[in-house]
Protein backbone atom coordinates (compact mmCIF):
# COMPACT_ATOMS: atom_id res chain seq x y z
CA UNK A 1 0.00 0.00 0.00
CA UNK A 2 1.75 3.26 -0.71
CA UNK A 3 2.18 4.79 2.20
CA UNK A 4 1.71 8.44 1.28
CA UNK A 5 -1.35 7.91 -0.55
CA UNK A 6 -2.37 6.94 2.82
CA UNK A 7 -1.41 9.44 4.69
CA UNK A 8 -2.91 12.61 2.55
CA UNK A 9 -6.22 10.43 2.57
CA UNK A 10 -6.31 9.84 6.04
CA UNK A 11 -5.51 13.62 6.81
CA UNK A 12 -8.20 14.60 4.14
CA UNK A 13 -10.63 12.87 6.57
CA UNK A 14 -10.13 13.84 9.62
CA UNK A 15 -9.92 17.38 9.16
CA UNK A 16 -12.66 19.50 7.96
CA UNK A 17 -12.44 21.30 4.73
CA UNK A 18 -13.41 24.62 5.55
CA UNK A 19 -15.39 24.92 2.10
CA UNK A 20 -18.56 27.08 3.46
CA UNK A 21 -16.62 29.29 5.26
CA UNK A 22 -14.13 30.30 2.07
CA UNK A 23 -17.05 30.90 0.00
CA UNK A 24 -19.13 33.17 2.30
CA UNK A 25 -15.53 34.64 2.69
CA UNK A 26 -14.69 34.74 -1.61
CA UNK A 27 -18.45 36.05 -2.40
CA UNK A 28 -18.03 38.88 -0.04
CA UNK A 29 -14.39 39.88 -1.15
CA UNK A 30 -16.48 39.85 -4.97
CA UNK A 31 -18.42 42.36 -3.23
CA UNK A 32 -16.28 44.73 -1.97
CA UNK A 33 -14.03 44.36 -5.07
CA UNK A 34 -16.90 45.43 -7.45
CA UNK A 35 -17.78 47.95 -4.80
CA UNK A 36 -13.86 48.77 -5.24
CA UNK A 37 -14.43 49.18 -9.16
CA UNK A 38 -17.26 50.83 -9.11
CA UNK A 39 -15.84 54.02 -6.79
CA UNK A 40 -12.46 54.05 -8.84
CA UNK A 41 -14.63 54.94 -11.74
CA UNK A 42 -17.99 56.86 -10.44
CA UNK A 43 -16.79 59.95 -9.44
CA UNK A 44 -19.80 61.08 -7.27
CA UNK A 45 -19.86 57.31 -5.67
CA UNK A 46 -16.87 58.33 -4.56
CA UNK A 47 -17.70 61.58 -2.77
CA UNK A 48 -20.33 59.92 -1.66
CA UNK A 49 -17.96 57.15 0.10
CA UNK A 50 -15.45 59.81 1.16
CA UNK A 51 -18.11 61.52 3.03
CA UNK A 52 -19.34 58.02 4.81
CA UNK A 53 -15.68 57.92 6.03
CA UNK A 54 -15.85 60.95 7.22
CA UNK A 55 -18.11 59.64 9.42
CA UNK A 56 -15.49 57.22 11.38
CA UNK A 57 -13.30 60.66 12.41
CA UNK A 58 -15.53 60.65 15.53
CA UNK A 59 -13.44 58.64 17.97
CA UNK A 60 -16.72 56.51 19.56
CA UNK A 61 -17.53 54.81 15.80
CA UNK A 62 -14.16 54.63 14.52
CA UNK A 63 -13.09 52.86 18.41
CA UNK A 64 -16.53 50.45 17.78
CA UNK A 65 -15.82 49.57 14.47
CA UNK A 66 -12.13 49.13 15.04
CA UNK A 67 -13.56 46.46 18.02
CA UNK A 68 -16.23 44.28 15.87
CA UNK A 69 -13.50 44.25 12.87
CA UNK A 70 -10.95 43.21 14.87
CA UNK A 71 -13.15 39.86 17.09
CA UNK A 72 -13.85 39.30 13.23
CA UNK A 73 -10.21 39.14 12.07
CA UNK A 74 -9.12 37.26 15.24
CA UNK A 75 -12.28 34.57 14.66
CA UNK A 76 -11.13 34.56 10.71
CA UNK A 77 -7.75 33.93 11.30
CA UNK A 78 -8.21 31.62 13.91
CA UNK A 79 -10.74 29.40 12.00
CA UNK A 80 -8.04 29.03 8.81
CA UNK A 81 -5.08 28.05 11.09
CA UNK A 82 -6.17 25.58 13.53
CA UNK A 83 -6.43 22.49 12.41
CA UNK A 84 -10.05 21.83 12.65
CA UNK A 85 -10.20 17.82 13.11
CA UNK A 86 -12.62 15.62 12.89
CA UNK A 87 -14.19 13.61 15.63
CA UNK A 88 -13.00 10.33 13.98
CA UNK A 89 -9.44 8.28 13.64
CA UNK A 90 -7.59 6.75 11.29
CA UNK A 91 -6.31 3.32 11.79
CA UNK A 92 -4.27 1.48 9.01
CA UNK A 93 -4.80 -2.40 8.58
CA UNK A 94 -2.85 -4.49 6.45
CA UNK A 95 -4.55 -3.71 3.25
CA UNK A 96 -6.78 -0.99 3.56
CA UNK A 97 -7.11 2.10 5.51
CA UNK A 98 -9.97 2.87 8.12
CA UNK A 99 -11.40 5.35 9.47
CA UNK A 100 -14.11 5.42 12.32
CA UNK A 101 -16.54 8.08 13.63
CA UNK A 102 -15.45 8.35 17.99
CA UNK A 103 -19.13 7.90 18.08
CA UNK A 104 -18.90 4.67 16.38
CA UNK A 105 -16.26 3.28 18.90
CA UNK A 106 -17.67 5.05 21.98
CA UNK A 107 -20.94 3.25 20.90
CA UNK A 108 -19.61 0.10 20.67
CA UNK A 109 -17.44 0.30 23.88
CA UNK A 110 -20.52 2.08 25.90
CA UNK A 111 -23.08 -1.28 24.89
CA UNK A 112 -19.75 -3.46 25.40
CA UNK A 113 -19.52 -3.25 28.95
CA UNK A 114 -23.39 -2.84 29.58
CA UNK A 115 -23.47 -6.31 28.25
CA UNK A 116 -21.05 -7.58 30.13
CA UNK A 117 -21.42 -5.63 33.70
CA UNK A 118 -25.26 -6.46 33.18
CA UNK A 119 -25.88 -2.87 33.93
CA UNK A 120 -28.69 -1.19 31.62
CA UNK A 121 -26.97 0.79 28.49
CA UNK A 122 -28.70 3.96 29.58
CA UNK A 123 -26.62 4.02 32.60
CA UNK A 124 -23.12 3.52 30.61
CA UNK A 125 -21.62 6.06 28.53
CA UNK A 126 -18.30 6.57 26.80
CA UNK A 127 -16.48 9.73 25.60
CA UNK A 128 -13.81 9.26 23.10
CA UNK A 129 -10.43 11.66 23.20
CA UNK A 130 -7.72 11.35 21.08
CA UNK A 131 -5.95 8.97 23.30
CA UNK A 132 -8.37 7.93 25.40
CA UNK A 133 -12.14 6.87 26.47
CA UNK A 134 -13.72 7.38 29.08
CA UNK A 135 -16.13 4.85 30.49
CA UNK A 136 -18.39 6.04 33.15
CA UNK A 137 -21.33 3.79 35.06
CA UNK A 138 -23.87 4.65 37.16
CA UNK A 139 -23.72 2.13 39.50
CA UNK A 140 -27.56 0.22 40.77
CA UNK A 141 -27.92 0.97 44.43
CA UNK A 142 -26.68 -1.22 46.77
CA UNK A 143 -24.63 -2.88 43.78
CA UNK A 144 -20.88 -2.63 44.23
CA UNK A 145 -19.75 -1.85 40.96
CA UNK A 146 -17.02 -4.35 39.83
CA UNK A 147 -14.77 -1.25 38.10
CA UNK A 148 -12.18 -4.29 36.64
CA UNK A 149 -15.12 -5.98 34.72
CA UNK A 150 -15.82 -2.77 33.20
CA UNK A 151 -12.05 -2.14 32.27
CA UNK A 152 -11.62 -5.40 31.08
CA UNK A 153 -15.00 -5.38 28.93
CA UNK A 154 -13.94 -1.88 27.75
CA UNK A 155 -10.57 -3.11 26.72
CA UNK A 156 -12.38 -6.52 25.12
CA UNK A 157 -14.28 -4.12 22.93
CA UNK A 158 -11.24 -2.20 21.55
CA UNK A 159 -8.50 -4.88 21.55
CA UNK A 160 -11.23 -6.90 19.46
CA UNK A 161 -11.34 -4.04 16.43
CA UNK A 162 -7.87 -3.30 17.01
CA UNK A 163 -8.36 0.43 17.88
CA UNK A 164 -5.64 1.24 20.26
CA UNK A 165 -7.23 3.28 23.22
CA UNK A 166 -6.41 3.88 26.90
CA UNK A 167 -9.39 3.03 28.73
CA UNK A 168 -10.33 5.54 32.27
CA UNK A 169 -13.43 3.92 34.82
CA UNK A 170 -15.27 6.39 36.25
CA UNK A 171 -18.35 5.20 38.93
CA UNK A 172 -20.29 7.87 39.31
CA UNK A 173 -20.79 7.81 43.09
CA UNK A 174 -24.56 8.21 42.91
CA UNK A 175 -26.51 5.52 42.23
CA UNK A 176 -29.77 4.82 40.70
CA UNK A 177 -32.37 2.74 43.03
CA UNK A 178 -33.70 0.76 40.27
CA UNK B 1 -12.79 18.26 -2.55
CA UNK B 2 -8.74 18.37 -3.47
CA UNK B 3 -5.77 19.03 -1.25
CA UNK B 4 -5.04 22.28 -2.65
CA UNK B 5 -8.84 23.56 -2.46
CA UNK B 6 -8.52 22.90 1.11
CA UNK B 7 -5.29 24.89 1.33
CA UNK B 8 -6.68 27.73 -0.77
CA UNK B 9 -9.96 28.07 1.21
CA UNK B 10 -7.98 28.77 4.50
CA UNK B 11 -5.45 30.55 2.48
CA UNK B 12 -8.71 32.77 1.15
CA UNK B 13 -9.99 32.80 5.21
CA UNK B 14 -6.64 33.69 6.68
CA UNK B 15 -6.41 36.72 3.89
CA UNK B 16 -9.51 37.76 4.85
CA UNK B 17 -9.01 38.09 8.19
CA UNK B 18 -5.37 40.07 7.96
CA UNK B 19 -7.68 42.78 5.81
CA UNK B 20 -10.29 42.48 8.85
CA UNK B 21 -7.18 42.92 11.19
CA UNK B 22 -5.98 45.90 8.82
CA UNK B 23 -9.29 47.97 8.96
CA UNK B 24 -8.89 47.00 12.81
CA UNK B 25 -5.79 48.70 13.09
CA UNK B 26 -6.91 51.48 11.10
CA UNK B 27 -9.93 52.52 12.46
CA UNK B 28 -8.62 52.05 16.44
CA UNK B 29 -5.22 54.01 15.64
CA UNK B 30 -6.18 57.13 12.96
CA UNK B 31 -2.19 58.26 12.95
CA UNK B 32 -1.19 55.12 11.24
CA UNK B 33 -4.40 55.98 8.80
CA UNK B 34 -3.63 59.47 8.07
CA UNK B 35 -0.24 58.83 7.12
CA UNK B 36 -1.52 55.82 5.01
CA UNK B 37 -3.82 57.60 3.35
CA UNK B 38 -1.59 60.43 2.58
CA UNK B 39 0.92 57.90 1.28
CA UNK B 40 -2.38 56.72 -0.82
CA UNK B 41 -3.37 60.21 -1.69
CA UNK B 42 -0.02 61.07 -3.05
CA UNK B 43 0.21 57.55 -5.49
CA UNK B 44 -3.30 58.70 -6.57
CA UNK B 45 -2.57 62.33 -6.89
CA UNK B 46 0.32 61.39 -9.27
CA UNK B 47 -1.39 58.63 -11.42
CA UNK B 48 -4.31 61.17 -11.90
CA UNK B 49 -2.36 63.53 -13.80
CA UNK B 50 -1.67 60.50 -16.36
CA UNK B 51 -4.49 59.80 -18.52
CA UNK B 52 -4.43 56.79 -21.65
CA UNK B 53 -5.53 58.30 -24.56
CA UNK B 54 -8.44 57.17 -25.88
CA UNK B 55 -9.88 56.73 -22.50
CA UNK B 56 -9.75 60.46 -21.52
CA UNK B 57 -12.45 60.52 -19.00
CA UNK B 58 -10.62 57.96 -16.29
CA UNK B 59 -7.44 58.90 -14.44
CA UNK B 60 -4.48 55.49 -14.69
CA UNK B 61 -5.70 55.44 -10.98
CA UNK B 62 -8.97 54.42 -11.99
CA UNK B 63 -7.98 52.03 -14.63
CA UNK B 64 -5.33 50.62 -12.36
CA UNK B 65 -7.77 50.01 -9.37
CA UNK B 66 -10.34 49.04 -12.19
CA UNK B 67 -8.11 45.78 -13.79
CA UNK B 68 -7.30 44.89 -9.93
CA UNK B 69 -10.67 44.72 -9.03
CA UNK B 70 -12.17 42.61 -12.08
CA UNK B 71 -9.21 40.32 -11.43
CA UNK B 72 -9.94 39.91 -8.02
CA UNK B 73 -13.35 39.11 -9.28
CA UNK B 74 -12.25 36.89 -11.70
CA UNK B 75 -9.90 34.99 -9.30
CA UNK B 76 -12.49 34.40 -6.87
CA UNK B 77 -15.60 33.40 -8.89
CA UNK B 78 -13.39 30.91 -10.21
CA UNK B 79 -12.64 30.10 -6.32
CA UNK B 80 -16.36 29.86 -5.62
CA UNK B 81 -16.96 27.57 -8.52
CA UNK B 82 -13.74 25.32 -8.68
CA UNK B 83 -15.12 23.58 -5.60
CA UNK B 84 -17.62 20.58 -5.75
CA UNK B 85 -14.92 18.45 -7.89
CA UNK B 86 -12.90 15.85 -7.04
CA UNK B 87 -15.78 12.83 -7.43
CA UNK B 88 -14.63 10.66 -10.01
CA UNK B 89 -17.11 7.99 -12.39
CA UNK B 90 -14.32 6.60 -13.37
CA UNK B 91 -12.37 4.33 -10.53
CA UNK B 92 -9.93 2.37 -12.65
CA UNK B 93 -8.43 3.17 -16.50
CA UNK B 94 -5.61 0.97 -17.60
CA UNK B 95 -4.52 2.10 -21.20
CA UNK B 96 -4.10 -1.02 -23.24
CA UNK B 97 -3.13 -1.70 -26.53
CA UNK B 98 -6.08 -1.43 -28.63
CA UNK B 99 -7.71 0.56 -26.65
CA UNK B 100 -8.35 1.85 -22.88
CA UNK B 101 -10.14 -0.15 -20.52
CA UNK B 102 -11.61 1.85 -17.69
CA UNK B 103 -14.26 0.62 -14.79
CA UNK B 104 -16.82 2.74 -13.44
CA UNK B 105 -18.16 3.11 -9.95
CA UNK B 106 -20.93 0.66 -10.23
CA UNK B 107 -18.60 -2.09 -10.68
CA UNK B 108 -16.99 -1.38 -7.08
CA UNK B 109 -20.81 -0.26 -6.14
CA UNK B 110 -21.23 -3.92 -6.25
CA UNK B 111 -18.05 -5.69 -5.51
CA UNK B 112 -17.30 -3.40 -2.21
CA UNK B 113 -20.95 -1.65 -0.89
CA UNK B 114 -23.30 -4.09 -1.68
CA UNK B 115 -21.87 -6.95 0.34
CA UNK B 116 -22.02 -4.41 3.22
CA UNK B 117 -25.11 -2.91 2.45
CA UNK B 118 -27.18 -6.10 2.70
CA UNK B 119 -25.63 -7.47 6.16
CA UNK B 120 -27.99 -6.88 8.92
CA UNK B 121 -25.57 -5.30 10.90
CA UNK B 122 -25.49 -2.65 8.36
CA UNK B 123 -27.53 0.21 7.86
CA UNK B 124 -26.47 1.96 4.93
CA UNK B 125 -23.56 1.66 2.73
CA UNK B 126 -22.27 3.85 -0.35
CA UNK B 127 -19.24 4.15 -1.68
CA UNK B 128 -17.17 7.09 -3.17
CA UNK B 129 -14.01 7.53 -4.70
CA UNK B 130 -11.54 10.74 -5.25
CA UNK B 131 -7.79 11.37 -6.41
CA UNK B 132 -5.33 11.87 -4.67
CA UNK B 133 -1.90 12.50 -5.28
CA UNK B 134 -2.29 11.21 -8.57
CA UNK B 135 -4.03 8.04 -7.14
CA UNK B 136 -7.52 6.73 -7.40
CA UNK B 137 -8.83 5.73 -3.89
CA UNK B 138 -11.86 4.27 -3.53
CA UNK B 139 -13.77 4.48 -0.04
CA UNK B 140 -16.92 2.78 1.40
CA UNK B 141 -18.77 4.31 4.29
CA UNK B 142 -20.73 1.99 6.21
CA UNK B 143 -22.91 3.04 8.92
CA UNK B 144 -23.23 -0.17 11.36
CA UNK B 145 -26.22 -0.98 13.78
CA UNK B 146 -25.80 -0.18 17.34
CA UNK B 147 -24.48 -3.08 18.78
CA UNK B 148 -22.97 -4.39 15.65
CA UNK B 149 -19.42 -6.15 15.80
CA UNK B 150 -16.95 -4.24 14.45
CA UNK B 151 -14.70 -6.39 13.59
CA UNK B 152 -16.81 -8.60 11.91
CA UNK B 153 -17.89 -5.72 9.50
CA UNK B 154 -14.18 -5.09 9.05
CA UNK B 155 -13.44 -8.58 8.07
CA UNK B 156 -16.32 -8.18 5.75
CA UNK B 157 -14.93 -5.46 3.97
CA UNK B 158 -11.17 -7.28 3.28
CA UNK B 159 -12.87 -10.45 1.97
CA UNK B 160 -14.82 -7.87 -0.84
CA UNK B 161 -11.10 -6.00 -1.18
CA UNK B 162 -9.59 -9.27 -2.40
CA UNK B 163 -12.17 -10.07 -4.53
CA UNK B 164 -11.70 -6.61 -6.04
CA UNK B 165 -7.87 -6.95 -5.88
CA UNK B 166 -8.16 -10.73 -7.55
CA UNK B 167 -10.54 -8.24 -10.67
CA UNK B 168 -7.95 -5.13 -10.58
CA UNK B 169 -5.04 -7.70 -10.91
CA UNK B 170 -3.51 -4.90 -8.58
CA UNK B 171 -4.03 -3.10 -4.96
CA UNK B 172 -5.83 0.11 -5.22
CA UNK B 173 -5.79 2.39 -2.90
CA UNK B 174 -9.30 1.21 -0.41
CA UNK B 175 -10.62 3.32 2.55
CA UNK B 176 -13.13 1.71 4.99
CA UNK B 177 -14.98 4.42 6.68
CA UNK B 178 -17.27 3.46 9.79
CA UNK B 179 -19.24 6.26 10.37
CA UNK B 180 -22.60 7.12 12.86
CA UNK B 181 -25.58 6.25 11.94
CA UNK B 182 -27.31 9.95 10.48
CA UNK B 183 -30.48 11.06 11.34
CA UNK B 184 -31.23 10.93 7.37
CA UNK B 185 -30.95 6.55 8.46
CA UNK B 186 -34.23 6.74 10.09
CA UNK B 187 -36.23 7.33 7.22
CA UNK B 188 -34.92 4.96 4.76
CA UNK B 189 -37.94 2.83 3.92
CA UNK B 190 -36.23 -0.48 3.84
CA UNK B 191 -37.32 -3.37 5.58
CA UNK B 192 -35.16 -5.21 7.90
CA UNK B 193 -34.96 -8.08 9.63
CA UNK B 194 -32.30 -8.46 12.15
CA UNK C 1 -17.30 -3.11 -50.81
CA UNK C 2 -16.08 -1.47 -54.19
CA UNK C 3 -16.02 -1.42 -57.36
CA UNK C 4 -13.83 -4.53 -58.13
CA UNK C 5 -15.56 -6.54 -55.46
CA UNK C 6 -16.82 -9.70 -57.12
CA UNK C 7 -19.96 -10.30 -55.63
CA UNK C 8 -22.62 -8.41 -57.39
CA UNK C 9 -24.81 -5.20 -56.24
CA UNK C 10 -23.69 -2.97 -53.62
CA UNK C 11 -24.19 -2.90 -50.31
CA UNK C 12 -24.63 0.07 -48.10
CA UNK C 13 -24.64 0.36 -44.64
CA UNK C 14 -26.06 3.21 -42.70
CA UNK C 15 -24.42 4.63 -39.38
CA UNK C 16 -26.97 3.09 -37.56
CA UNK C 17 -27.24 -0.42 -38.92
CA UNK C 18 -23.41 -0.49 -38.69
CA UNK C 19 -24.24 0.40 -35.19
CA UNK C 20 -26.78 -2.50 -34.44
CA UNK C 21 -24.26 -4.62 -36.22
CA UNK C 22 -21.14 -3.40 -33.80
CA UNK C 23 -23.75 -3.84 -31.15
CA UNK C 24 -24.65 -7.45 -31.75
CA UNK C 25 -21.00 -8.38 -32.31
CA UNK C 26 -19.83 -6.42 -28.97
CA UNK C 27 -22.24 -8.38 -26.65
CA UNK C 28 -21.53 -12.01 -28.50
CA UNK C 29 -17.72 -11.24 -27.57
CA UNK C 30 -18.36 -10.34 -24.27
CA UNK C 31 -20.78 -13.10 -23.86
CA UNK C 32 -24.05 -11.07 -22.52
CA UNK C 33 -27.55 -10.13 -23.77
CA UNK C 34 -27.57 -6.80 -26.85
CA UNK C 35 -29.47 -5.19 -24.49
CA UNK C 36 -26.65 -5.10 -21.58
CA UNK C 37 -24.58 -3.15 -24.28
CA UNK C 38 -23.77 0.19 -25.63
CA UNK C 39 -22.02 0.58 -28.43
CA UNK C 40 -20.81 4.12 -30.11
CA UNK C 41 -18.46 4.12 -33.23
CA UNK C 42 -17.23 7.56 -34.13
CA UNK C 43 -14.10 8.46 -36.73
CA UNK C 44 -10.65 9.15 -35.56
CA UNK C 45 -8.62 10.79 -38.33
CA UNK C 46 -10.58 8.29 -40.99
CA UNK C 47 -9.89 5.10 -38.71
CA UNK C 48 -12.93 3.69 -36.68
CA UNK C 49 -13.16 3.70 -32.88
CA UNK C 50 -15.33 1.88 -31.02
CA UNK C 51 -16.30 2.06 -27.32
CA UNK C 52 -17.85 -0.53 -25.55
CA UNK C 53 -20.07 -0.14 -22.42
CA UNK C 54 -20.53 -3.68 -20.82
CA UNK C 55 -21.14 -5.02 -17.81
CA UNK C 56 -17.90 -6.45 -16.13
CA UNK C 57 -17.58 -10.13 -15.14
CA UNK C 58 -17.42 -11.27 -11.95
CA UNK C 59 -16.09 -14.77 -10.63
CA UNK C 60 -14.46 -15.85 -13.97
CA UNK C 61 -10.84 -15.01 -12.32
CA UNK C 62 -10.52 -13.09 -15.21
CA UNK C 63 -8.84 -9.27 -14.07
CA UNK C 64 -10.59 -6.74 -15.83
CA UNK C 65 -7.83 -5.92 -17.88
CA UNK C 66 -7.88 -9.61 -19.39
CA UNK C 67 -11.74 -9.26 -19.71
CA UNK C 68 -10.92 -5.99 -21.96
CA UNK C 69 -8.15 -7.30 -23.38
CA UNK C 70 -10.06 -10.61 -24.70
CA UNK C 71 -13.27 -8.36 -25.83
CA UNK C 72 -11.08 -5.52 -27.89
CA UNK C 73 -9.23 -8.54 -29.96
CA UNK C 74 -12.92 -10.66 -30.67
CA UNK C 75 -14.70 -7.42 -31.73
CA UNK C 76 -12.17 -6.45 -33.76
CA UNK C 77 -11.64 -9.63 -35.44
CA UNK C 78 -15.70 -9.78 -35.51
CA UNK C 79 -16.11 -6.37 -37.18
CA UNK C 80 -13.42 -7.05 -39.79
CA UNK C 81 -15.39 -10.57 -40.86
CA UNK C 82 -18.31 -9.62 -40.46
CA UNK C 83 -19.11 -6.09 -41.31
CA UNK C 84 -15.76 -5.79 -43.33
CA UNK C 85 -14.55 -3.01 -41.17
CA UNK C 86 -11.20 -2.06 -39.85
CA UNK C 87 -11.19 -0.82 -35.75
CA UNK C 88 -8.47 0.56 -34.73
CA UNK C 89 -9.24 1.53 -31.12
CA UNK C 90 -11.62 -0.25 -28.94
CA UNK C 91 -12.58 1.33 -25.50
CA UNK C 92 -13.65 -0.81 -22.86
CA UNK C 93 -15.38 0.08 -20.07
CA UNK C 94 -17.27 -2.54 -17.33
CA UNK C 95 -20.29 -0.61 -15.80
CA UNK C 96 -22.32 -2.87 -13.87
CA UNK C 97 -21.75 -5.99 -12.68
CA UNK C 98 -22.66 -9.99 -13.49
CA UNK C 99 -22.28 -12.98 -12.36
CA UNK C 100 -20.57 -16.13 -14.41
CA UNK C 101 -22.95 -18.28 -15.47
CA UNK C 102 -22.81 -20.96 -18.47
CA UNK C 103 -25.99 -19.90 -20.71
CA UNK C 104 -25.47 -21.79 -23.72
CA UNK C 105 -23.58 -26.06 -24.32
CA UNK C 106 -20.64 -25.77 -26.82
Amino acid sequence: MNEQVYRRVLRRETHRPRTVAAIIVAVALIALAAAGAWLAVDRAARRGAVAGIDALSDPRIATAVGIVAGVLALVLILYALLPGRIRRRALSRDRLALLIDDRVVANGVADAVARACDVPRTRVSALVERRRVTVRVTPTSGVPTDEAMVRTAAEAALANARIPLAVAVRVNEKGAIA
Amino acid sequence: MNATNRVLNRALILIAGLLLAGVAALAIRPAWADQGLDAAREVRRRMDGIRISGLESLSLSAIVACAIAVLAVIALVWFVFAHGGGRISTVRRSPRRLGEVSVDRSVAEEVLARPLRERPDVIAAHLSSFRVKGSRTIRVTVRPRRGADLATIIHAFENAVAEWDALAGEQDPVVLHLAEARLRDSWSSEARVS
Amino acid sequence: MNAADPRHGRTIVTARALNRVALALAADAADIEARAATVSLADRAGALAATLTLPASIGRGETFAEQGERIQNVFIARMADVAGRRVESVDVRFAGTRTEKRRRVR
